[in-house]
């Protein structure tokens, strides 16, 4: 039985710590866009947080709502809740998200003007060492065990740089292997992917309940980045259904601060979404 | 004989006996068995908003079957409520699941027992497709989307063409064209201009790329309120065949600025479908209603309507 992801004190949920180190990393320098697709309140609180603090130049986009730089401070229930609108700049046509996917940035240019995942991520029913994603299912096809809900968005993994995002940390979602894959990752490891995809970049980071990852720099493999409050490595790796890399020091991810918790609560998540919000660890 | 032209009879002789502009509204159950009748149809709307919802069980009513669905690039109930009536023999997927309410109970179902065919598409399957049937084009092409993923082994109607221009092997999508489209706008005059005030999805697309297009409206408004701000109309009259009135007919779903998600609800489908009794949902929202009012009486009638309308505007 999974447990609930405990944070590290009391004092904030997971979510809403996770939606604060999501906010830390989000963008660059300059304009890029920050958003979220399907069940990603949590990288939606973190966009905002990010544009209204240290990000100012962020372009909020929420796809399913279909618009830029909506002014929220109650959290929507999704990137579609209509209420994502509210004071919102432009409404996109949502073939102009499918053009930025499908043009692809430029390998080496990273201007990010038209990728909809700023911070945040692309999330799968499974997730291997090499950040590939499964959205399609487990089992022999087209007699599925699990039959996941659709590729959707996660296709536009092979467009560009991007990150994994799960609520969930467990062996059934981190496999050695995906069943099928739906949002690329970096293959097969080494420099599969740059030769299949032109030079195109993988995914940076995996952001989980309990740890972040990333990737080594030669094989592509999953590495432990930091570890959650409350967590330990051992617990990292005892979740994870493939072997990391584990460095020799791995260091705690940063707790919240006063000032963090502050606006998120005041300016962005007035109505506690995140505070209720369900993450689990194990399986 | 002289070919009669008709620029040689005078205006004033051609006068039609009715001189009205012809209105597109039908009733709810009429545009029921219209949709039934038919083989392929598209809807639009995003996740849990906007969709189709009162059209959806229309058909449903008048037992629709063996129908083929083209989905927006996310949906919810406005899949998986056709799925659990045995309404769809084949879906092209790209996303159904509940998002943070959960997965989609008669679409795993379904898919994991075989009983319906999947089309294993995806974001730009659907959209680029749909395109391609709006402007009549044989097909659509992308570059590199596919070639890391599994698309092309689990998804037979996507190809591979050579472009003639590079000579480099492309993807190419087909063209996703439907017989009737259905959608939700939030007012819609009686000749079918329709006005969606949501995000800008796929109703324009979707509406080229189908033989018939039926429009449920929240709301029927007089051609003043059309011509007040044009820019707002998302689908011209032109490209209708029929108006519905459907007072919170996406219920319940969202309808953009309108009303909110009616969560309570959506727990109630979804905790009866999981544990096998979809056919009690059906009975009770679907078949028993004798019209949409009924329909709206039993979700809560206008005590629960009105708090989903206030939800939006209020501050919690």
């Amino acid at each position: 039985m999974a447990e609930l992801a405990h944070p590290g004190t009391d004092r904030y949920s997971m979510a809403e710590f996770v939606a604060i180190v999501l906010a830390r990393q989000a963008g660059g320098t300059g304009e890029c866009t920050g958003g979220g697709g399907a069940n990603q309140a949590v990288a939606l609180a973190a966009n905002r947080l990010a544009q209204i603090t240290v990000r100012p130049d962020l372009w909020l986009f929420t796809g399913g709502a279909g618009v830029y730089n909506g002014k929220f401070d109650t959290l929507p229930i999704g990137t579609w809740d209509p209420r994502c609108g509210h004071g919102a700049e432009c409404k996109i046509y949502i073939a102009d998200v499918v053009d930025g996917g499908t043009r692809g940035e430029r390998p080496g240019h990273s201007s990010g003007r038209m990728r909809p995942a700023g911070s945040g991520g692309f999330g799968g029913i499974q997730v291997d060492k090499y950040g590939n994603i499964n959205m399609i299912g487990v089992g022999q096809y087209p007699k599925l065990k699990v039959r996941g809900p659709g590729t959707v968005g996660t296709i536009w993994m092979g467009s560009g740089p991007s990150n994994v995002y799960v609520e969930h940390h467990s062996k059934r979602i981190f496999v050695e292997k995906c069943d099928y894959i739906s949002g690329p990752g970096w293959l097969q490891g080494g420099d599969s992917r740059h030769k299949l995809l032109n030079g195109r970049d993988g995914p940076e980071y995996v952001w989980s309940p309990i740890c972040v990852l990333d990737f080594t720099e030669d094989e592509h493999r999953a590495r432990i980045a930091s570890v959650h409050p409350g967590y330990t490595v051992a617990d990292v790796v005892a979740n994870t259904g493939f072997e990391l890399v584990v460095p020799k020091d791995v260091p705690q991810t940063t707790p919240p601060t006063d000032w963090e918790l502050n606006v998120l609560r005041g300016q962005v998540d007035r109505n506690g979404v995140l505070r209720k919000r369900r993450m689990t660890v194990g399986l | 004989m002289a070919h009669q032209h008709r620029f040689m009879t005078p205006l004033n002789e051609q006068l039609p006996a009715d001189r009205h502009r012809k209105s597109k509204l039908i009733d709810l159950d009429e545009a029921g068995r219209i949709i039934a009748s038919k083989k392929v149809f598209s809807i639009a709307g995003s996740h849990s908003a906007d969709a189709a919802m009162s059209l959806i069980r229309a058909a449903i009513r008048a037992r629709a079957t063996g129908m083929t669905l083209i989905p927006p690039i996310t949906t919810s109930l406005a899949a998986d409520l056709p799925i659990a009536a045995g309404m769809l023999k084949k879906l092209y997927l790209s996303y159904v699941g509940f998002e943070v309410f959960g997965m989609a109970p008669a679409f795993r179902k379904a898919a994991e027992t075989q009983a319906l065919e999947i089309v294993e598409a995806d974001e730009p399957f659907i959209l680029l497709g749909t395109q391609a049937a709006a402007g009549g084009k044989p097909f659509n092409t992308v570059q590199f989307v596919y070639d890391g993923t599994d698309h092309k082994r689990l998804n037979p109607e996507l190809k591979q063409v050579v472009d003639p221009f590079t000579g480099k092997t492309v993807w190419a999508i087909p063209p996703l064209r439907s017989d009737v489209f259905i959608m939700h706008a939030q007012a819609c005059d009686e000749y079918g201009n329709a006005q969606c005030w949501g995000g800008t999805g796929q109703e324009r697309d979707k509406a080229k790329a189908a033989d018939m297009v039926i429009v449920q409206a929240d709301e029927i408004v007089g051609s003043e309120v059309i011509e007040k701000d044009p820019t707002h109309t998302t689908v011209p009259g032109l490209w209708v065949d029929y108006v519905v009135h459907a007072p919170f007919g996406a219920h319940p779903t969202f309808s953009s600025n309108n009303y909110a998600v009616d969560e309570d609800h959506l727990r109630v489908y979804i905790d009866l479908a999981r544990n096998g009794r979809a056919q009690e949902y059906l009975d009770k929202y679907v078949l028993e209603p004798k019209d949409h009012y009924e329909y709206l009486e039993r979700v809560g009638g206008m005590r629960r309507l009105t708090h989903l309308r206030s939800t939006l505007a209020v501050r919690s």
